[in-house]
């Protein structure tokens, strides 16, 4: 008999979650463990979990679609096969599904999102436009759409599967963010670096500084461009700009083979000295595999370097809800780039090139 | 844990780090200023501290973190001994 897998409760608080994430689809087999979706309040992200093998019957919610806590999200049966109880949910998508033909404006908006009709609800007699853009808004569809975060097969070609560590799948979920959410650009610009080079090297005697502080000063003139153009620091949320109180610094750190993401938190209210110390002791934490959760997330925007491989040029992925990313580089005899991956849903070309014409001079310069 | 012994591990760990870029930092004097020989750069600096750190067992506050303390070996040795470095 098929099993309903139910929205669990993630705080005390909220009766209703947002359905961020499926990893699998219909007819998909499931482990115990794996990992079925992934639901969100405004104060955490839960993921869910298998807790028993089977099959994926039929999923009832659709991406970005609002749940009760306690409602159904999915169906698991023994087998592929399996029959469907007769009135399984109180799912809005399988009550009132229509058998009628849909209205000629209906027609194009079902051929528009790519969308089944007898997938559709018709709340009258015959499926209306407004039923599918209903139906298109539940699921966050946009023109012909594909499901999102759904599984690959395996590929043919013999081998074997592992399971991702935690870090790895961070990775997963911040690239799979970029793919299916944000729209992303990459502009560089050539300056030459002996201006930034000068003024990190004063730096450093003056504090008496171990290593050279050029990449943290860099991060930091990011974080007061940020706050002078707020559309740097902000992401998409409901289809509205979303622009974020703090400016929050993720900087990659490398620890081992692994890359985290230590995060200095409302940065805009540092000066140099402060915001040097505070990422130095957030990296020397990320080495040591030490950061708390709340060091190492909520970036709004983020620097990365690859300068020390030698790499000019690289283009990073956005971390998740966050619109503006720089790109240092390893500088060649003439001259150095430096380079952003932006979201262009919310930052034009401008907006960027502006930003890097302003980070790549030190102040006062 | 002696003075020498302690030297000699720092040592070795600067020289692994700086072969990971490349650089062979087995001529290192213990006196000699690690930032200024162009050995380890600023990453590996600060992975040098975090081992230290965990190696020595001792919690550094960032301010501490600077060329007077680090600088060579030989510093980085007294600074352990200084702060009851536990190994």
């Amino acid at each position: 008999m098929p099993t309903p897998v139910v929205i669990p409760r993630i705080n005390n608080n909220d009766d209703v979650v947002k359905l961020s994430r499926l990893f699998l689809e219909p007819g998909a087999p499931v482990k115990r463990g794996d990992l079925l979706a992934e639901i969100e309040t405004d104060k955490a992200n839960f993921e869910i979990e298998a807790e028993s093998e089977g099959f994926i019957l039929r999923i009832e919610r659709g991406i970005g679609e609002i749940c009760d806590v306690g409602s159904t999200l999915l169906w698991l049966g023994a087998s592929v096969d399996e029959p469907m109880p007769d009135a399984p949910t109180k799912t809005p998508s399988a009550i009132g599904v229509t058998t009628q033909t849909p209205s000629l404006k209906a027609l194009l908006l079902l051929k528009h999102y790519g969308v089944d009709a007898s997938a559709v609800p018709a709340t009258g007699d015959r499926l209306s436009a407004d039923d599918v853009e209903a139906y298109a808004r539940s699921r966050s569809l946009s023109s012909n759409s594909q499901p999102q975060n759904v599984q690959s097969p395996p590929p043919s070609e013999a081998g074997r599967t592992q399971a991702l560590s935690p870090q790895e799948r961070g990775m997963l979920r911040t690239v799979t963010w970029h793919r299916d959410e944000a729209v992303a650009g990459y502009i560089e610009l050539p300056y030459d670096p002996k201006e930034w080079e000068q003024f990190a090297a004063t730096f450093q005697q003056q504090h008496r500084l171990m290593m050279s502080p050029l990449l943290s000063l860099m991060a930091w003139q990011l974080t007061r461009v940020a706050a002078r153009y707020p559309k740097l620091n902000a992401t998409i949320a409901n289809q509205q700009l979303y622009l974020y109180d703090n400016v929050n610094l993720g900087f990659t750190v490398q620890s081992g083979e692994l890359l985290l993401m230590p995060v200095v938190r409302a940065a805009q209210a540092l000066d140099a000295p402060a915001f040097v110390e505070t990422l130095g002791g957030l990296q020397r934490q990320a080495m040591k595999l030490a950061l708390k959760p709340e060091e190492a997330s909520g970036a709004t925007v983020a620097f990365t370097s690859m300068a020390r491989w030698g790499v000019s040029r690289h283009t990073p992925i956005l971390p998740p809800h966050t619109a503006f990313m720089v790109a240092h580089s390893a500088p060649t005899p003439t001259q150095a780039i430096l380079g952003a991956t932006y979201d262009h849903r919310v930052l034009t070309g401008f907006d960027v090139a502006r930003a890097l014409r302003e980070i790549v001079k030190p102040p006062d310069a | 844990m002696n003075q020498e012994n302690m030297a000699q591990m720092i040592r070795a760990k600067v020289i692994e780090l700086a072969a990971e870029i490349g650089q062979n930092a087995s001529a290192l004097a213990n006196d000699q200023m690690i930032p200024g020989t162009g050995y380890l750069d600023s990453p590996a600096i600060m992975g040098l501290i975090a081992w230290y750190e965990m190696t020595f067992d001792l919690d550094i506050p960032q301010e501490d973190v600077t060329i007077d303390n680090f600088g060579s070996v030989r510093q980085m040795v007294d600074y352990a001994q200084k702060h009851g470095a536990k190994t």
